[in-house]
Formats: structure tokens, sequence, C-alpha cells
């Protein structure tokens, strides 16, 4: 299957007269593509926008060519904070994210495909973070959609769960589907094949992990100092901390 | 798959509702029927006061499951809507906007059907007021809950000083807020069942959108959701339903908070799963409690609020902490 | 044929002629007798009738001669009684003694009001000697009052909620939180020490004027202010029982001195210990007794006229449409309606809310309603009667008969208000129930009771002892 393009052209969003994201372009040619940037950087404001939730007050927004609001089919969003309602079983929220769709899904056969079938039945507020997390992705992912966009899809999970969610990813982007994260972590930057890198509004680089992950950008964007670590093919960076 | 015991405890509730139905035709202050004893009456063996009696008290049934279910399910739609377990159909300030009409119409001496017809359009000039202001800060569900509280109290400030000035007459006056069916004339029931089907309908009808947001307004949003036309198109239906319901009743209370939580608690966050359950439990809560009512007054007639809660919350509570981490009924 | 014709002719000619001059003596004879006969028949029938007008004059004078007797027999006895309370007196050693001999001075006071009313106007003698008797009574009143204030002040009064109510002055100011109270005070004449009233003391008039022009102060009904009632600087305040808050500033006005008085409102019969209870307090027993007195006669009256009714009818009594509230057991309502009937709501207590159901089992023979200051009407409770149970609603007798009414007015406020003034509410339910005891028709007697429908001082005034209607009429010409 094509991947589907997201294209950016000349977005800005304003809210209060103040601008969140800055004349933004950017065009995103399937893959895995993640976004980083210091807090308030506008890296949800982008998802939003994409997700079709925020509408821009200037510029041109394309999913596979259609306007975000034509194309609530094709796009599955996850929030990084839960709202979930905590009275919600697990199959429920995996029906939630049948809305809109014709055929509607599955849940026990989402369920099945992340190898979360033993959670049927739970309440969501009786769920741990990390299943929180996998619950809500098979939801997204069970909607077949061509984009997938996952705020901060690493927060609050353990080592083993973070495996679990980069590899989930992966196999979405290898059957075509071109997924949209944010990250915090430039570990998981760098699984990624495009890297942006938001700052005040503005994308300061965008571009190949090796490309962007450089040094000299990171310090400058996160206005700290970083120690560059090379460990087997990848570059690790951690900030200097002193007191 | 619903799960073969949910399905025994819908059959349980739905055979309880039918035994409250019996008792709710055999019990009253004229005289106790046996079940035989409707029967014959029913297929003619009785006097004509009997037969009237049945009558009256059937007509009465039908407010009470109106009542419990009108409010059970626009209680259900408002958790849904406001995000809040906490919130009952009338936290959006129907219920002090209906008896503070009420009072108005009482303390300036107004005519009875006045008195009615006031506590409809306090209940919902009191929504509407609370929807404008709400709107001011977006429409969000908390905006709605602040709002809807504190001009709730406001309203309840304002009916405290009229029933003060109301004198020697301030109690009679004040027993309709406690709610009864007791006084609901047979073309409101009838008006009572309908806009309740109405109701259900339009809930039916959206009961896709309503689950989705229990994802959240934002997901809900992402997936075509149009929460804020949503919020404002079903909290007005729920005004209009629960000023009709409150016209005709007063303001019944727990019942919309108690139901849909009894429901939510046992059956989860799915509409189209949650609906039957809901319609079940507030017409047993709504008729259990003018069973109760009738059958503890000893002559008197008791306001419904004040049995709605002794039925609802051991229920409550019972699956509230028993099923805290399980997840399951 | 000429000679012997002639005479027969003549002889026949006499005959007719004279037989003419008989039938005309006759004719005028009888014309003239006639006349004397119907003059005569007139000048009997007129002097019959002055006869019998003498008749009825000689028997009229001969009962106010013997009314007359009785009132001088009545009055001798009263001038005893006066002279006896006035050799009392100077013994008088006790707060005891001297209620004792208040409480007799208020039934001699009451009993020479009501020969007073009696006595025509013929006997100028009489009058003169009852007008003496009357100033020598009020001038031991006035005796007693002063006496009653250097010995009966400090007063304990035990009130209507059995507490000890230490009053150490005669009041000079007071404070009434009720209407009931207002009322009773206005029989007992002590309203001139009024300084507040509730917003909702209409009655007598002059309290209303008073309140108007600003010289009475308004304190709450529901929830008085403490502040607000000590800085009025009364000497003492009277509330009633039955509201909590009156209750609760007993304790918070006892901080500032001020003796609070709750006056009990439950039975009938607490109209007239109400009486007695706020004359010892104000030191005005004498005129306490005599209200009592008269109050007392007139529900006496009451019973005696209800007794010779035949029936008892089935009475409801609703207070409140919409919830339906009734008049239920353990309320001066009740005793009221017990009087001239049957309460059928009577098993439960107070005001108990009841269903529309429930009618339909009770049964009752005779709606009364109040209209809650005109608010609602007859048709407010039919139309709420037959939502309800539908054509069943027939089956209640009252619905059927047509027999409900709606006091509204004065006699709304008589019925709903634990005052004196419950005598007008009787006569009124009373009169509804049982026109015939008042020589009415049914059909004069209107659904809606008020002053302006039903006259009830004109109907009594036909038919009842004098103190009765003096009482009603006070209670309406305030």
């Amino acid at each position: 299957m094509e991947p589907c393009t997201v294209s950016l052209e000349g977005v800005t969003v304003e809210v209060g007269g103040r601008a969140i994201l800055k004349n933004l372009s950017v065009t995103i040619n399937g893959g895995l593509t993640a976004f980083i940037g210091p807090n308030g950087a506008g890296k949800t404001t982008l998802l939003r926008v994409v997700a079709g939730v925020v509408k821009p007050s200037r510029g041109l927004v394309r999913i596979c060519g259609l306007e975000p609001g034509r194309a609530r089919r094709l796009v599955s969003y996850v929030p990084a904070f839960l709202q979930v309602d905590p009275y919600a079983r697990v199959e429920d929220v995996l029906r939630a994210y049948s809305y809109g769709l014709s055929d509607g899904l599955d849940p026990r056969e989402a369920l099945r495909a992340f190898n979360l079938l033993h959670l049927e039945g739970r309440r969501f507020n009786s769920l741990s973070g990390g299943e929180h997390k996998l619950v809500l992705i098979a939801g997204a992912l069970a909607r077949k959609p061509r984009v997938l966009l996952l705020d901060e899809p690493f927060s609050h999970l353990d080592i083993a769960n973070q495996v679990r969610v980069a590899r989930i990813l992966r196999e979405a982007t290898a059957r075509g589907v071109t997924v949209i994260m944010t990250v915090h972590e430039p570990l998981y930057a760098s699984l990624a094949d495009n890297i942006g890198v938001l700052s005040s509004g503005e994308l300061v680089a965008f571009g190949a992990p090796r490309e962007v992950m450089r040094r000299d950008l990171l310090e400058k964007v996160y206005g700290v100092k970083l120690e560059e670590v090379r460990v087997g093919s990848r570059n690790l960076f951690i900030p200097e901390i002193s007191w | 798959m619903v799960p073969p015991r949910t399905i025994i405890v819908t059959l349980f509730l739905l055979a309880l509702l039918l035994v409250l139905f019996t008792l709710s035709l055999s019990i009253g202050a004229y005289r106790l029927y046996s079940p035989l004893d409707i029967l014959r009456v029913v297929v003619g063996g009785g006097s004509d006061v009997d037969l009237a009696v049945i009558e009256l008290r059937l007509w009465r049934s039908i407010a009470a499951i109106s009542v419990g279910v009108g409010l059970a399910v626009s209680g259900l739609v408002i958790q849904r809507l406001l995000g809040n377990p906490m919130a009952d159909p009338y936290i959006l300030g129907i219920s002090p906007g209906a008896a503070l009409g009420y009072l108005i119409a009482v303390s300036l001496g107004l005519g009875l059907p006045l008195w009615y017809l006031l506590s409809f359009l306090g209940g919902l000039a009191a929504y509407s007021i609370v929807v404008v202001l709400a709107s001011l800060a977006g429409l969000t569900s908390l905006a709605l809950i602040v709002v809807g509280v504190s001009l709730s109290y406001v309203f309840s400030s304002a009916s405290i000083i009229l029933l003060y000035l109301l004198g020697p007459q301030a109690g009679f006056a004040l027993s309709w807020i406690f709610g009864s069916v007791a006084y609901v004339p047979r073309s409101s029931s009838l008006t009572l069942a309908l806009v309740v089907l109405a109701v259900l309908t339009v809930v039916v009808a959206y009961r896709g959108a309503l689950t989705a947001l229990l994802l959240g307004d934002e997901t809900a949003k992402a997936l075509g959701v149009r929460v804020e036309l949503l919020r404002l198109a079903l909290t007005a239906t729920i005004a209009f339903t629960v000023s009709v319901i409150t016209a005709a009743a007063g303001p019944v209370g727990f019942i919309g908070l108690t139901a849909p939580w009894i429901a939510r608690v046992a059956y989860g966050a799915d509409f189209s799963k949650l609906l039957l359950p809901t319609i079940v439990i507030g017409a047993t809560l709504g008729l259990g409690s003018d069973v109760v009512v009738r059958a503890v007054g000893g002559g008197r007639e008791l306001p419904l609020t004040a049995i709605t809660a002794l039925l609802g919350a051991p229920v409550l509570l019972y699956l509230s902490i028993r099923g805290r981490d399980v997840g399951r009924l | 044929m000429v000679g012997y014709g002639d005479q027969a002719l003549n002889a026949y000619r006499l005959m007719v002629a004279g037989l003419a001059v008989v039938v005309l003596v006759m004719i005028v004879g009888f014309t003239l007798l006639y006349s004397a006969l119907s003059s005569l028949r007139g000048e009997v029938s007129s002097i019959s009738r002055s006869l019998e007008d003498q008749a009825r004059l000689v028997g009229e004078l001969q009962r106010q001669i013997s009314a007359q007797a009785e009132t001088l027999r009545g009055l001798e006895e009263l001038r005893a009684r006066v002279e006896s309370v006035e050799r009392a007196l100077g013994g008088v050693a006790s707060a005891r003694d001297l209620e004792r001999l208040a409480e007799e001075l208020g039934r001699v006071s009451a009993q020479l009001r009501i020969l007073e009313g009696s006595v025509g106007a013929v006997n100028e003698s009489l009058r003169s000697s009852l007008r003496d008797l009357l100033g020598r009574v009020e001038a031991l009143t006035e005796r007693v009052n002063v006496l009653a204030e250097q010995m009966l002040f400090p007063v304990t009064v035990v009130d209507g909620v059995g507490d000890k109510v230490v009053i150490l002055r005669k009041p000079s100011r007071i404070v009434s939180l009720a209407p009931s109270v207002t009322e009773t005070l206005y029989y007992i004449g002590a309203l001139e020490a009024l300084v507040a009233v509730d917003p909702w003391s209409d009655f007598p008039q002059s309290v209303r004027e008073r309140r108007e022009r600003g010289e009475l102060a308004t304190v709450d009904y529901w929830s008085p202010s403490a502040e607000a009632i000590a800085a009025l600087k009364p000497d003492l305040v009277i509330g009633v029982a039955s509201v909590p808050s009156h209750r609760a500033l007993k304790s918070l006005l006892s901080q500032y001195g001020i003796p609070v008085l709750l006056l009990p409102d439950f039975k009938l019969s607490d109209v007239v210990d109400s009486l007695l209870i706020a004359g010892r307090a104000t030191g005005r027993i004498v005129e306490a007794y005599e209200a009592v007195y008269k109050v007392e006669l007139a529900i006496k009256y009451a019973s005696l006229l209800a007794s010779k009714a035949e029936l008892k009818p089935r009475i409801a009594a609703v207070v409140w449409v919409k919830p339906l509230f009734v008049v239920g057991g353990g309320t001066w309502e009740h005793d009221m309606l017990e009087l001239v009937g049957y309460n059928v709501y009577g098993d439960l207590s107070l005001w108990p809310q009841v269903s529309p159901e429930s009618m339909l089992e009770r049964a009752p023979e005779v709606i009364v309603m109040t209209s809650s200051y005109g608010m609602v009407g007859v048709e407010d409770l039919v139309n709420t009667l037959l939502e309800t149970l539908g054509d069943a609603a027939y089956k209640i007798p009252a619905l059927r008969d047509g027999r409900i009414y709606v006091l509204t007015g004065d006699y709304e406020n008589a019925f709903v208000r634990p005052s004196p003034r419950t005598i007008i509410a009787i006569y009124v339910l009373l009169a509804a129930l049982h026109p015939h005891l008042f020589d009415l028709s049914p059909a004069e007697i209107p659904r809606a009771l008020s002053p302006e429908t039903l006259d009830i001082i004109r109907i009594l005034e036909r038919i009842a002892p004098d103190p009765v209607v003096e009482v009603v009429r006070k209670g309406l010409k305030g």
C-alpha cells in the first residue's frame, strides 16, 4: 500500500493572540516521523492540527490530499493525556474507536492482534499505565488508519512496554501506515525515519536522524549542555547535570 | 459479547420490575388488592370504584416509571457529556430553576396552573442562562459544571428568600421540592411517557457519538464527533425532558445520579450496552420508590426523594466498594 | 165591567204600589242596614286588631317586665358579686388571691356587658344602675390591674412549652411574632404596649395602620432576628410554640435579659390558654378572664347548635391543593372540624400530605379548603382531583354533591390562625354545613366563604345570644 502523505503549508495556529505554530511547512511521505522539542514548542498542537481537532488560523493541511475534516476515517489520534471514562471496559474503549466507520470493528480481534485478550472485560481504571497506552494504541490501529498520530506514546511506560510500543509502531509503518509521534526521549526519536525539531512554534530542522540529531542543534533548542555518547550505531545525548 | 451474568442480572431486574408493577397496582390509600383481585377487577368482576382505583394506580405507575427512566437516561447522558460521574440531570440548574419558578408563581399569588408552567419555564430558563454563560468559556464540560453549580446555588438562594417571604405557608410550598408522582395528572403521565420516549430516541440516535466521547473530548473530536454541538444539542434535549418531568412531579432527587452510576459500574461505558440497563434500573428505582412511598406512608403521602436515596444508595455503595478493582460485576 | 172591574183593578194597583213601596223600603232599609253593618264590621275588626296589638304589647311588656325582673335579679346578684369583690380586694394577700378575684371580676364584667346589650331603652332606672355597676367594675378592674402590677410582677408565667418565664415589670414594650399572638393581645386590650409585629399581623386594622405609619416595627415570622428584636429594647417578646425559631429566640434573648413567651398553638383550647397566659404576662388578667368567658360561651353555644344537627358530616379540610395537604389531628383546625362534624383525616397528625386516592378512601361529604390568600379556588381542587382520579373523583361525596367550600379573606385567617377569632371560623363552618340551624336554605350558602359573600354577623344576630355576636363582631370589625 502506498503510504499516505501528510503535508502542512504555512500553518499558523493562534490561540488568544499568541502564535503556537508559526508559518510551519513540512511534508511527510510515510514512515515513522518523530517531533521533538522543548515543552511548549508546539508539538502537540502540530498533531492536533493534523488530527483535525484544531483548525489552523492560516495555512493548509492535507492528508492523502484531503482536508483533515474529510480525512477522519484515514487518521487515528492518541492524545498524551488520558481523558477516558474510568468505568469504561477495555472493549468499550475499542468500540469507541469505531465511531464513523461504516463496518465497525471487532474489539476481540483488535485485542488479539496486540496480545491483549487477557484484558477483555477489565475496567479501564483497573489497568496499569502501560496497559492504558497499549489499549488506546490498539484501538487507534484497529480503525485501520492510513495515518497514526501519537502524542508521547512512550511516556509513563516501563522499558519492556516502551520496546513493545516501538515494535508496534515499526510494524505499522511496515504495513504502510504513516506514523507521526511526539517524543521527549532522543533515544526514541532516533528510531524514527524522520525527525522534526520544533522550537517556539517553528520547525528548526527536519530530516533523517543522522542529520538532525546534532549536539549543537539540540543544545541550542533545549538550552542545556549535552554529552554525546555513542552506543552501537546510535548517538545518545545525556544532559550534564551539576549541583 | 454480553457475559451470561449480565443477562441474568438484567432478567432479574426485569422480573423485579414486573413484581413492582403488580405491587404498584395493589398498594395505595384506597385499599389493598391481591393480584387475584386485580385480575378479577380488570376482567370486570369488581365495582366501578375498584376499576377506577386500579386505573388511577396504573396512571401513577406510568408517571413513576417515566420519571425514573427519564431521569436515569438524562443522568447517563449528562454524566457522559460532562465527563463527570457525579453529574446529575439537575446539575445545569434545572431543578433550582424549576423550584424558583414554582415559588415565584406561589409567592406572587398566581393561579394553580401557572405554578407548573412557571416551574417548567424556570427550569428551561436556568439551563439557558447556564449554557450562555458557559459558552463564554467555550462550552467545555468544566465550564458547564462550574457555571451550573454556581448558578444552582444562586437560584436556591433566591428560592430560600422567597420561602421565607411566604410566611406560614412555606412548609406546604417547600414539600413540592421533594417531588411526588401522586399529583401528576393523567394527561401529564401520557406527556411524560411520550417525552421520555422521544429523549430515548434521540439518545439511541446519538449512541455512537456518546460512546466515542468516553475517550475524552480530544479523541472524540479527532474521530469526527462534533463535541460542542453534541453537548449543546443533547443538554438542551435533556433540559427540556427534565423540565417537563420536574414541572409534573417536582424535582425528584438521586435517580438521575444513581441509576446511571449503577449501570456504569455494572455495564461499563458503551452506550449501546448501557442504555437498556439504565432504563430498567431507572424504572425500577422510580416505581420501587413510589411503591415504598405508598406502602410506608400510613395514610400520608411521603415525598419521592425521601425514598429514592434510601433504595438506590445501598446498591450503589455495594457496587462501588465490591467492584472497585475487579472491573466485573 | 167598569164598576166591579175598576175596583179589582184599583185593588190590584194598590197591591202593586204597596208591594213596590215595601220593596223600596226594603231596598233602602237593607242598604242602610248593610252599610251600617259593614261599617260596624270594620269597626269590630279594627277594634280586634287594636286588641291584638294591645295583647302583644302586653305580652311584650310582660316579657320585658320579666326580663327586667330577671335582669334585676341578675343585676342584684352581680351587684352582690361586685360588692364581694370590693370587700375581698382589701384583703388580698397573695397573687393567687388576686388572680381569683380577677377571674371573678372578668366574669362579672362579661355578664354585665351581656346584660347591657339585652336591656332595652325603656327602663331608664335599670340602665342607670347597670351603668353605675359597670363603672364600679371598671374602677375595680383598674384597681386590680394596679394591684396586679404591684403584686404580680415580677410574675412567673408557665408558657405554651412548659417553660417558666419570669417577667419583672408590667410590660410596656411588647414584640409579637405571629398574627395569632397579635390577635390574642387585641382581645385582652394589650395592643397599646406593642412595639413590633411580624409581617403577617394584619388584624386589627389599627395594627396595620400603625405599621404603615412606622409606629410599629416589623420583625420576621420564620426567622426573627434576635439582634433586631434586642435593638427595639422590648420587655416582652411573645411567639408561638409551633415555630422552631421562636423557641431558639428564648436562649438568644435571655442574654439580653428579654423574656420570651411562647403561646401554645396546637389545640382549640389553646386559644383560651393563650388568653390567660398573655393576660398574666401583661398584667391584664381581668380583661383576659372576661375574654375567656366570652370565647368559652361562644364555643359552648356553637357546640349546642351543632348538637341540634341530626348528622355530623364527614369533613376534609384542604390547606394546600398541590401537593395535597389536609388538616389532621392535634391541631386547632381539627378541633373546629370535630365541633361541627367529623374530620376524616383526624387519625393523621398535624397537617399531613395525602394522595388524591385517599379522598376516595376517606369519602368526605364536605370539603373545606383555604384559598391561600386568594390563590386557589374550588375549581382548582376539583380539577386536581379530576386530573388524577378521572371520573372516579365523583365518587367522593363532597365532589358529587358539589359541597366544596373555600374560605377566603378574614374567614380564612380565622380558620388558619389559632386566636380567639377562630370563633368566626367555627360559626362560618356551622352555617355552611348546617344552614337549617340558622334558618338558611342551602342555596344561600356561597361556595366561596368570606365576609363579603356570607354576612355571619347578620346571620348570628337573628338567633345567637348577644355575647356570641359580640365576640364575632369584635373579630371582624377590629
